[in-house]
Parts: structure tokens; sequence; C-alpha cells
């Protein structure tokens, strides 16, 4: 990563990245590397004022994100895996948003991929995720949503609602269901 | 056979706010060759206007729910299919990604729910709503059940919602300021579109346009500031709505030890309910002074003078936030517009019809009271008397003054203090008719305004004269103050440069229009 708002889970912050020939190998050797990011995702609880605001991000499988809508209706989650185009499919940012709110909450995740179900940098994200591990803006977030603080609320949930094309607001969706959901808010 | 110069799409059951509608037809303008572009919802009035501006609306079955794309091209033959192609993919683009709007990324997240706002603002008292009017009055409904008072500023909602949502209001000693509400003064803060004036010792209660917007720049060009000015929407104080959140407001500022004088301003109420006004300011004990143009309460008593005019409310009212003889402010008024004959006398009197095109309705209102008792019979889109209603608002009658901001002229349209296109194009249309001798206009500054409405009407204006040459003076007032976002001086520069006639007030203009023809 080169920026520290990007950091995340076995993430390393670099200046620069060189020029890397298509398919090559890539080994980072971790050792003497500061440690400026702990991705390790605390339990907490959101914050009841925040209810109303999180309750609408469901509201972003409206749009872009319908292919979505059905299978969160019917909590078929396993559906959701690999569900959408991109290198991380929208289905599977709603199920780390889901899976992260699950776990902060101390309740058990209600999906379980298996390999090869989606593409390897969406299977590396939530295999990332379903371990605890979070990325650095949603941590920020999570750590707000616990808070009374509305800048910070409104700051971090911004720069995650731009992240990417629809994987922000795919991610949002998901934690909106973990927090908000019927059977799992 | 020659090809078609317009080209007209429908998109079904589309909505777009009309801000957006209106960004894109100006940018679809900017395309040589496009003569003519309208973005509007399929309603009656959008149809008329459409086949004013020359399409041929034959077999075009929109619906009020359905987008009319429409564009006119004065191309050659042989380069307007493309062209016409061009500006409709063109329009689409710009409806997918509107020209002139700020991308909404790239910051904090705004809530897009009541609920997401209210966790956000927990203390908030007040909603602005602004969504199409068949959903309005339930979202209004939403806020009131969640303790909020509401500035409505959608139209088009149904009659029986806006008593339904104000009852409900009431019963929590909540305010509805609207339906149609657009502007408001809270401690001198103003929301929607109202001017920079100073705060102070005068409030206001109004339907909540530009009677409300020319009271207030009244009052500062008089020196004296608005604390509250308490849009209630034009039809609360008819029959059928009663009042209900005009006594509420009138309430509310009798209570509040802030207000040292009251003023309550509109188009004349339905008689019981000005009586039951009339009656709670005057229990008030407070000075006050009652605006309704052209009212049934006549007589100045118990502390509450009877105007009939806006420029005279705010006269009066600032007389007595200076402790001044509100009557003898009166007299002076009206001796000072005697002057204006002696300006008639200098423009050069001129002969025919004299024709109003207005984007306030109770300037509209107003001008033609004071149009009337020096010409006659006014007809209008908004008359005085029933009889003397137009029988198409775009075609004008004899003596006609038109209210453009009505529902007719603004469903699925921006309202004319934002769009000044509509009127430009009218006065040039006024001044193509050898019967017409006058042609008077308002120009409404403020914030949430056109951000140059006289630059806006300048090509109307110009092409008028260069029709009718002399035979036409052209009148205007402009109500707004130096200190709001066009520059009142400014505005006035713009339209004196243009040969417009222009004067400090809405009785002024239109007794001067008036003026110039009488005899």
């Amino acid at each position: 990563m080169t920026s520290a708002e990007d950091m995340g889970p076995r993430t390393f912050l670099v200046k620069t990245l060189p020029n890397f020939r298509g398919g090559e190998n890539v080994i980072v050797v971790p050792e003497g590397v500061q440690v400026i990011y702990d991705p390790a995702l605390p339990a907490g609880k959101m914050n009841p004022r925040w209810r109303g605001l999180v309750g609408e991000w469901r509201d972003f499988l409206a749009d872009e994100l319908e292919d979505l809508q059905e299978p969160v209706i019917r909590r078929t989650w396993d559906e959701l895996i690999g569900r959408g185009p991109g290198s991380t499919p929208a289905g599977d940012d709603f199920l780390s948003g889901l899976a992260s709110g699950m776990i902060w909450q101390g309740k058990a995740v209600p999906f379980h991929p298996v390999p090869g179900q989606t593409t390897w940098l969406s299977e590396e994200m939530l295999r990332d995720t379903l371990a605890g591990g979070i990325w650095f803006r949603a941590k920020r977030l999570l750590g707000a949503l616990a808070s009374e603080d509305p800048v910070a609320v409104t700051g971090s949930a911004g720069s995650i609602a731009d992240w990417g094309h629809t994987s922000g607001r795919a991610w949002l969706a998901g934690l909106s269901e973990a927090l908000c959901g019927e059977r799992t808010g | 056979m020659p090809s078609s110069n317009q080209r007209i799409q429908i998109i079904r059951r589309t909505y777009y706010d009309s801000v957006t509608l209106m960004l894109v037809a100006k940018e679809l303008l900017k395309t040589e060759g496009v003569s003519v572009a309208s973005l509007s919802m399929g309603t009656e009035a959008n149809y008329k206007i459409m086949g004013s501006g020359g399409f041929d609306l034959g077999g075009v079955d929109a619906t009020p729910n359905d987008l009319i794309i429409a564009v006119k091209t004065d191309a050659p033959e042989g380069e307007r299919e493309a062209l016409l192609e061009g500006a409709l993919e063109k329009a689409k683009e710009y409806l997918a990604n509107p020209p002139g709007r700020k991308a909404d990324s790239g910051g904090d997240y705004r809530p897009k729910s009541l609920d997401g706002a209210l966790s956000i603002l927990p203390d908030a008292n007040l909603a602005l709503i602004s969504v199409a009017g068949k959903y309005a009055g339930d979202v209004a409904m939403d806020c009131i059940g969640k303790g909020l008072n509401v500035m409505l500023y959608s139209d088009n909602v149904p009659v029986e919602k806006e008593v339904e949502i104000k009852k409900a209001a009431a019963e929590k000693g909540l305010l509805v300021m609207g339906p149609d509400c657009g502007t408001i003064i809270v401690r001198g803060v103003a929301l929607g579109m109202a001017n920079a004036c100073p705060p102070g010792p005068v409030s206001i209660v109004a339907a909540a346009g530009t009677g409300l917007q020319e009271v207030h720049v009244q009052l500062a060009r008089r020196g004296v500031g608005v604390l509250h000015g308490i849009g209630t929407g034009g039809r609360d104080v008819r029959r059928e709505v009663g009042g209900i959140m005009c006594l509420q407001a009138v309430n509310a500022l009798l209570a509040d030890d802030e207000v040292e004088v009251l003023t309550v301003l509109g188009k004349p109420p339905a008689p019981e309910v000005e009586q039951k006004i009339l009656q709670t300011v005057k229990a008030g004990k407070k000075p006050a002074v009652l605006g309704f143009i052209g009212g049934e309460a006549k007589g100045d008593s118990d502390g509450v003078f009877i105007c009939r005019e806006l420029e005279e409310t705010a006269a009066v009212a600032a007389a007595l936030a200076k402790g001044e003889d509100g009557a003898r402010a009166r007299e002076n008024l009206f001796r000072d517009y005697e002057s204006l004959r002696q300006r008639a006398e200098t423009i050069g009197r001129r002969k025919g019809f004299l024709r109003g095109l207005y984007s306030g309705g109770t300037l509209c209102y107003e001008g033609q009271l004071i149009a009337r008792d020096i010409l006659g019979p006014i007809r209008s889109n908004t008359p005085l008397e029933k009889e003397m209603k137009l029988e198409d608002s775009l075609r004008s009658e004899q003596h006609s003054m038109v209210d453009y901001g009505e529902d007719e002229f603004t469903q699925g349209r921006l309202h004319p203090m934002i769009d000044v296109s509509l009127r430009a194009e009218r006065i040039y249309e006024e001044a193509k008719d050898p019967e017409v001798g006058v042609i008077l206009f308002d120009v409404v500054l403020g914030y949430g305004c056109n951000d140059d409405p006289a630059a806006g009407l300048a090509e109307g204006i110009r092409k008028a004269r260069s029709a009718a040459g002399d035979r036409i003076a052209f009148v205007a007032s402009i109500c707004g103050v130096d200190t709001d976002p066009q520059n009142a001086s400014e505005q006035r520069r713009i339209l004196e440069e243009l040969g417009v006639h222009v004067c400090e007030s809405n009785a002024r203009a239109a007794r001067l229009a008036a003026m110039i023809l009488e005899g």
C-alpha cells in the first residue's frame, strides 16, 4: 500500500511500488519492518444513537447493487459469494462487511466460503475477515460507531462509501445487515 | 419529403429534479445548431409550453410521470438528422451525470434518510422537505411524528393532505411552513429563497414567497430587520385549510418577547379566517400590521394597522419598530407615490395594453390590484375576480398579468425565480403584439434565486426592444438588497442599461406602469 488509509491485514506501507512484470512472484521479507497498523478487530458494540444512520446503508442495495438484493432478502448468504463483476465481486464486499460486523459484536458469521467460489483477491479478503482481520478504514468506522462523535462517524463512513466503484457501499450494506438486520443485528 | 427539425423522446416513469432538467437543457442549448431544448415532465402545462415553443406534439403520449426530452434545430436539412440524434444522446448522458453538479463523493458521508440525519443531529427541530409533491405529505407526516417543525418547499401537495399534516402538527404544537413555501427566516437566518437582510425587531407571518421577501427587503431599506419570517403556504388562509398554521405562527410570535412588531401578510384570506386572525392579533396586545393585499378588513384599531399593499405594510411596520407614528408613515408613502405621475410623463405616455410577467405570486396579485384601480380590469391566470381568468395562461388578452410561479408552470420545471428563460421568451412574444404599450416584470433576488436574473432576462428584453422600438416602455421592480448574492444595484444597472425603468418596490412599478398608459 502507498497510503496509510488503505492499510489492511497483511499489507506493507511503501512510498512507491517498483515496476513488476505480469505474473512475477514477489516475496516480501517482513523482518525489521515496523508495525504501524494492527488489523485485529477488537470486540465492540454500536452506540444505539447510530442505528438510523447505519440502517440506511441497506439502501445501497437498491441501485447499482440490486443484484445482491434477492439473496440478502432470503438470507441465503452463500449465494452472494463471487456475485458481481470486478476483482472483488460486490457480493464478497457485502459479506466482508457482514462478517466484520458480526465478529465485532461477538456473534457467529452466518456463511461459510469454500475455496474456488470467487476470485483470488476476494478469497483472500474473506479469509482475512473471517480470521478477525480488518482494513484500516473499516476499523476506524467501527471505533467511531462505538462513540458519540458524529464527525468521526460521517468522516469514516464517507471514506468507505467512496472506496472503489461499489466496494465501499457493498461493504457498508453488509455491515448494516450485521448491526441492524432483523436476525443479525 | 423534408426532414423534421425536431426530435422528441419520452422516457417512461422517470423523475429527475427540476434543477437537473434545467442544467441539461441549458447544456444542450450550447450545442451548435440546437435552437430549442426542453426537458420536462409530461404535464398538461408543459405540453402547452412546448407547443408555444414551436414543438409539434402530435402523437406524443407522455403522462405526468414521464420525462419528455425535446430538441429543435435550425441547421440546414442535410445536417438535422445527425444533429438531433446527437443532442438526444447527449441529453441522456447529461442526465446520468448532470453538468455543473458537484460529484457526491470525496468527503464526509451525508445521510440520505430522516433517521440517518437525526442520528447525526439528534437536537434538530426543523426539517426542510423538497421532494415531488405527491410524496411530500407523507414525508412531512414522518417528520411531524418525530417532533420536527417542517418547511415544506414542495408544491403540488393535495389540499386534503395539507389539512391532514397541519392538523397533526398543530396537535403537537409544531409548525408546517408550506406547502410551496420558498422562504422562511428563523432568528434572522434565511432558508430557501430569501434576502440577505439584517435581523431585527419585526417578525412576519406570510404565505411564504415574494410577499415575505418584498416586506423583508422594504424593511431593510428602512433600516429595520426581521427576526422570524414564517411561511404558511398560500392556501393556509383559504377556507379549506382555515388558517391553521397562520394562527399557530401568530400565537407563537405573540408569545415571543423578542418580537416587538408582528406583521401578517399575503393574498386575502377567506373572510372568516381573516376575522380569526384579526381577533387573535388584537388580543395579543402587540403592535401589529395586517397586510392582506386587498383584504376585507379595514381601518386601524387597537394598535393593529390594516394595510392593503406590501410596501405600505413595511413602511408602517418600520415606523412602529422605530417608535414612530404608523399612520403618518403611510401618508408619507402615498404622497411619495404621487411623484410617479411626473415620472410617467418624463418617460412618455404609451398607448395599448399592460402586460405583467411575474415570478412572485403575491407581487402579481398586488400588481393587479394597483393597476386595476388605474386602468380597469386586469386578466390573469391568478385573477382578482374569477371572470378575469385568462383562458390560456400563455396568451395574454387586453391588460394581463401572469404569475409564472403558479403550479401550472412549475410542475416538473424550476420556479421562475431560478429559471428566468420562460419569462425572457414571453417578454419577446408580448413585444410582438402591436397592442402592447407597457411590459412590467419583477426581478427577485436572494439566496437560492437565479444568480444573475437581469442578465437572464436581457436577451428577451433586447429582442423585444428591437421588435417594438419605442412603442413599449419596460418597467421593473427589484426585490433585493445590495448584500444579496446578486447585488441589487448591479442588477439595476444591467436593466437600466437596457432601457428598463426600475422602481424601488412592486407597488411603485405597478403604479408607474399603469400611469404610463393612463388616459
